[in-house]
């Protein structure tokens, strides 16, 4: 589902492993999603709430070469298949497979999207009447986005 | 890019092992209404 025209809304920006589902280490498995407790349950709240919700995910696994970018959109479409079942949904997934250590080539590069850099963010404003006064991140380290500039 | 640019959010730090989403999900839409444009 692309951006509906109209009125702006406030969204929910989530991170993915650690805040809804259980952090394995390069989670990319449909097997392997293991809610972390109650968090269909906040997207649902959310989407009740009038929020969008995106997901937005450093992927550094698939520019090491230990999955496809095929397999972190399997892993998301079992994410939304499961949280549909429990009436939730999640509106985009955004996610960076870039690293610049990564092993695969044209994956490899020091990016904009890779959080804590916003461009992900970005991107889902560009995409979405999102209105940024009153939305949100939930994350497991970046407190601000963008983050403050880092100490020299 | 200067929309993005002006793009900022505010954060919130999630630690599974002490906090609950449902929770603070719940806390930060009571203070949707309170929080600047």
């Amino acid at each position: 589902m692309r951006s509906d025209h109209g009125k702006r809304r406030a969204a929910a920006f989530l991170d993915r492993d650690g805040v809804l589902n259980v952090d394995h280490g390069y989670t990319h498995k449909p097997e392997h999603l293991d809610w972390i407790d109650g968090a269909p349950a906040a997207v649902r709240l959310l989407n009740e709430a009038g929020y969008y919700v995106f997901v937005i995910t450093n992927q550094s696994g698939v520019a090491r070469g230990y999955y496809k970018e095929t397999a972190v959109q399997q892993f998301h479409a079992h994410m939304q298949d499961a949280l549909r079942a429990q009436g939730a949904h999640i509106d985009a997934f955004y996610y960076c497979p870039h690293h610049p250590d990564g092993t695969v080539k044209e994956l490899a590069v020091r990016c904009r999207c890779r959080k804590p850099e916003p461009g992900m963010l970005e991107q889902a404003a560009r995409e979405w009447p999102i209105d940024p006064g009153r939305s949100f991140l939930i994350a497991t380290r970046t407190t601000t986005w963008p983050p403050p500039p880092r100490s020299k | 890019m200067a929309a993005a640019a002006a793009f900022k959010i505010s954060g919130i730090k999630f630690d599974a092992k002490v906090d609950s989403l449902v929770e603070l999900v719940r806390r930060e839409l009571a203070a949707a209404p309170h929080r600047g444009r």
